[in-house]
């Protein structure tokens, strides 16, 4: 059965995301109205649409001179464009005059702008202080995923260019840059998750259907989008028979943890599942159990550590509720601030038909609600330290294909 | 001895000890029926400290599924009639059961959710009705009722009423009418005055163990060249000899948690107290009317049990009320994630989890036992999802039709107000 969601999420089969990634957040001018926005968004796409195909605008001008070979094409590098709308699309505050006509049926009711007015918008995901922080509420975002920095830092340029030249009533917010590592770790240099679904379930988790509330969605999906810094200090001031129990996998092979125990020293050390690779890479076909840890019964430690508690309910369907599956799409980045100091984190990327099972996550005491990353109670080994904080975030709503570009019916 | 749900003491003499053997027939019914050796009564050893818990949304899932609207669901699940709370006896079929109460205006002044199972008010009603009176009396907040809303035709307080003359009376009153879709009689069980328990058939404590004795099985599937896999619940529901409905929040979840241990190798038994918990209350979603001040915890009234040493809640029953000196009530609250205001007791639901403890340990030789997939349900176009569409119209057909207005030059009406009131509005 054909699927209507728009690419940039790879959950087709054989299908993988380029190494480089943008998320380029653009608002709609004051006093826009709502037709003007269709034609101004349908310009952008149509001008994305040529990029797909490596050709710019500047390279092939609409009057040629003689002697000019037309058409002139860049390399495209996989370039992949993804359209979704903000919180702010939908909120009459931002726009008086409203963008959007019935508001009230159209807004699906998880879209919202989160909260910089507390300390956190979720329990144990503080923001960074305002100084480093870089939450903007946007009316659309624009994801760019392509096999290099060129194609996607090409697209982010050729967009402001086509604003300018065409006037449109757009204006960019902001950008952010990501990439992926080869060595499918992390920052904190363990292995980053795998994704265990195939994919009739991916799409399960991801396509929005049978809902009537906002029927233009129908076929289409929710980003979430958290920009997480990691405090790179904090997470190697712990031993790495901590960092392990809090993350449940051997730091090397990533073998999960089977079981804790009490070293000589007093300390507690985490037991590798039996049968693991012994070399610091996964395996094609890695043993029962190695990326879809079995649940510990009757480990706490291990319980509480992030593999876990990021996935509770192991057994449930992933289109169940109760199995909170996501799809994720993840991007390191780094950064310099002006004081020399590096920023570096993650860009946690996921696609989801329901934003509750995101919120639910991170909300949730026994998920990740209780906890920053991973570990015990307040008082209890290991630790559950301060390691990550939320620079930027947002959810989107991203519309089924549709023409002249994706959601636009929204606009009607 | 089984302990009470919630670690109460309501139950004394006679009543305990047949609440003891309540539980123990359940469980060995349903261990007999389903042959299970991977479901028990009771682990002897390798017990899991603490216990696991096993949970889900309370919210009803197939109501929402089936109506394709999460605003149709809300409706219909706070659907009440002269007959009672309506919506509760189709809908509320997640182990959980939630009571609305609004003011004149129909704004939501207090929202009762119950997870109390039917079996322990069965057997209290059996064996102690002035203190089962009384506990109605309490949720009521009347100083008394009379027994005849509770039991009906039956004097539970005559000397020559039998335990099981009680039962009659109370099961005529406080459960649901059988063979039908309507709400037990009682003002008191059917949300008019007041909820008591879980009145639903499907919400019993019996229901529960069965469709995880039936669950009790290392069912597993091999995909391609693969190693095998525990089915998920959704799978062993099409595929295999369940006691459990596919397309809810909470059968699928107990049957595939239930099959992952038991996939190990493992046992697992139902937690002293056996009942059905609250789990986790996301108190911090709501905010005061201002959009910005948090709902206080204490809002949240949690009772009917308290942690067994584990320090895990065992509450049964939450009500959520603002402090009468407040200038507003609970209809005025927001919800953080939404940014509506409160107008069905479902955005309160949405915030609580229930589920059960077990215990997993022990061992039990054999590997996985490889079943052929089936496809699993499609959910929003089951069978059952007829019956949804057909009470939402009859939902929809017995509200107020809305005021016509004088129509304007091009005819329009004017728009039906809407109950969801949302921050942008």
């Amino acid at each position: 059965m054909s699927d209507k969601i728009q690419e940039g999420i790879y959950f087709r089969s054989l299908q993988r995301p380029g190494p480089h990634w943008r998320l380029l957040l653009l608002n709609v001018a004051d006093g826009t109205s709502p037709e003007a926005a269709t034609n101004a968004i349908g310009s952008l796409w149509v001008m994305l649409g040529r990029l797909r195909q490596g050709l710019v605008d500047d390279l092939n001008p609409p009057v040629a001179r003689e002697g000019d070979p037309m058409p002139v094409a860049v390399p495209a590098d996989s370039l992949t464009c993804l359209l979704g709308f903000g919180a702010r699309l939908f909120n009459p505050h931002a726009h008086p005059l409203p963008l959007v006509r019935n508001i009230r049926e159209k807004r699906p009711v998880l879209l919202r702008e989160f909260d910089t007015r507390t300390a956190a918008p979720f329990p144990r995901l503080p923001w960074l202080p305002p100084q480093d922080r870089r939450q903007h509420d946007a009316d659309l975002v624009v994801q760019f995923i392509a096999d290099t920095d060129l194609a996607v830092n090409r697209a982010i340029v050729e967009t402001a260019k086509h604003i300018a030249d065409q006037q449109l009533p757009l204006q960019m917010v902001t950008f952010f840059d990501g990439f992926n590592r080869g060595d499918h770790r992390s920052w904190i240099d363990f292995h980053d998750s795998i994704n265990t679904m195939d994919e009739a379930q991916r799409r399960e988790v991801i396509e929005l259907v049978n809902n009537l509330d906002n029927e233009w969605m129908v076929g289409g999906t929710f980003l979430a989008f958290l920009r997480l810094e990691i405090d790179l200090g904090m997470w190697r001031s712990l031993t790495r028979e901590q960092q392990e129990l809090i993350v449940g996998r051997d730091k090397l092979t990533g073998c999960p943890l089977r079981s804790v125990v009490m070293t000589a020293a007093g300390t507690l050390q985490g037991v590798k599942l039996a049968q693991c690779p012994m070399t610091g890479e996964i395996p094609p076909n890695p043993p029962p159990g190695f990326i879809d840890a079995p649940r510990p019964a009757g480990e706490p430690v291990l319980l509480a550590s992030h593999i876990h508690r990021a996935n509770v309910n192991r057994n449930a369907a992933p289109r169940e509720r109760a199995s909170n599956r996501v799809y994720r799409q993840g991007y390191e980045f780094l950064e310099v601030r002006p004081d020399g100091r590096l920023s570096l984190g993650l860009n946690f990327i996921s696609f989801q038909a329901e934003l509750e099972r995101i919120t639910d996550v991170l909300a949730r005491n026994d998920w990740l609600g209780g906890v920053n990353f991973g570990g015990g109670p307040p008082g209890g080994e290991p630790p559950d330290r301060q390691i990550l904080a939320l620079v930027a975030g947002g959810f989107y709503a991203v519309p089924p294909h549709g023409d002249p570009f994706p959601g636009a019916v929204v606009f009607d | 001895m089984a302990k009470q749900p919630g670690n109460l003491n309501d139950l004394t003499g006679a009543a305990r000890d047949e609440w003891n053997t309540v539980v123990a027939k359940l469980i060995v019914q349903a261990v007999n029926d389903s042959q299970t050796q991977h479901f028990v009564a009771q682990l002897p050893t390798n017990m899991t400290h603490p216990p696991d818990v096993v949970d889900w949304d309370g919210i009803p899932a197939r109501v929402q599924t089936c109506l394709r609207s999460r605003n149709k669901a809300m409706e219909l699940s706070d659907w009440t009639t002269g007959e009672g709370d309506r919506g509760r006896a189709v809908c509320h079929e997640e182990y959980m059961e939630w009571r609305t109460v609004r003011d004149p205006a129909g704004k939501i002044t207090r929202v009762e959710i119950t997870t109390e199972v039917q079996e322990y008010w069965i057997t209290l009603a059996r064996h102690d009705p002035v203190k089962l009176l009384a506990r109605v009396a309490q949720f009521a907040s009347e100083p008394t009722i009379p027994y005849q809303a509770v039991y009906g035709s039956v004097n539970p307080n005559a000397p020559s009423t039998t335990p099981d003359q009680r039962e009659a009376g109370f099961r005529s009153m406080m459960l649901p009418r059988r063979g039908t879709l309507l709400p037990p009689r009682s003002p008191y069980n059917n949300g008019q005055k007041a909820i008591c328990f879980l009145s639903q058939s499907v919400n019993s404590l019996g229901a529960a163990v069965f469709l995880a004795a039936f669950a009790g099985f290392p069912y597993a599937a091999v995909v391609g060249d693969g190693d095998p896999r525990p089915l998920t619940g959704a799978e062993a529901i099409a595929s295999t000899k369940q006691s459990a409905v596919d397309c809810r929040n909470s059968d699928p979840t107990i049957v595939g948690a239930v099959i992952g241990q038991a996939f190990q190798g493992r046992q697992i038994a139902l937690d002293d107290p056996p009942g059905l918990y609250i789990t986790n209350v996301n108190a911090a979603r709501l905010r005061q009317p201002d959009g910005q001040t948090l709902v206080p915890e204490s809002w949240f009234n949690q009772m009917r049990g308290v942690p067994s040493d584990d320090g895990r809640p065992r509450a049964q029953r939450l009500v959520l009320e603002v402090p009468a000196d407040l200038p507003f009530v609970v209809g005025d609250l927001i919800d953080s994630q939404t940014g509506e205001t409160i107008d069905f007791g479902w955005q309160i639901a949405q915030l609580v989890k229930v589920g059960l403890y077990v215990r997993v340990g022990g061992s039990v030789p054999g590997g996985p036992r490889v079943e052929a997939l089936k496809p699993t349900a499609r959910c929003a176009d089951q069978a059952e999802c007829e019956l949804y569409r057909r009470l939402h119209e009859e939902f929809l057909a017995s509200q107020p039709q809305p005021e016509i207005q004088p129509s304007g030059a091009f005819g329009d009406a004017i728009e039906r107000p809407s109950r969801i009131r949302g921050a942008y509005q």
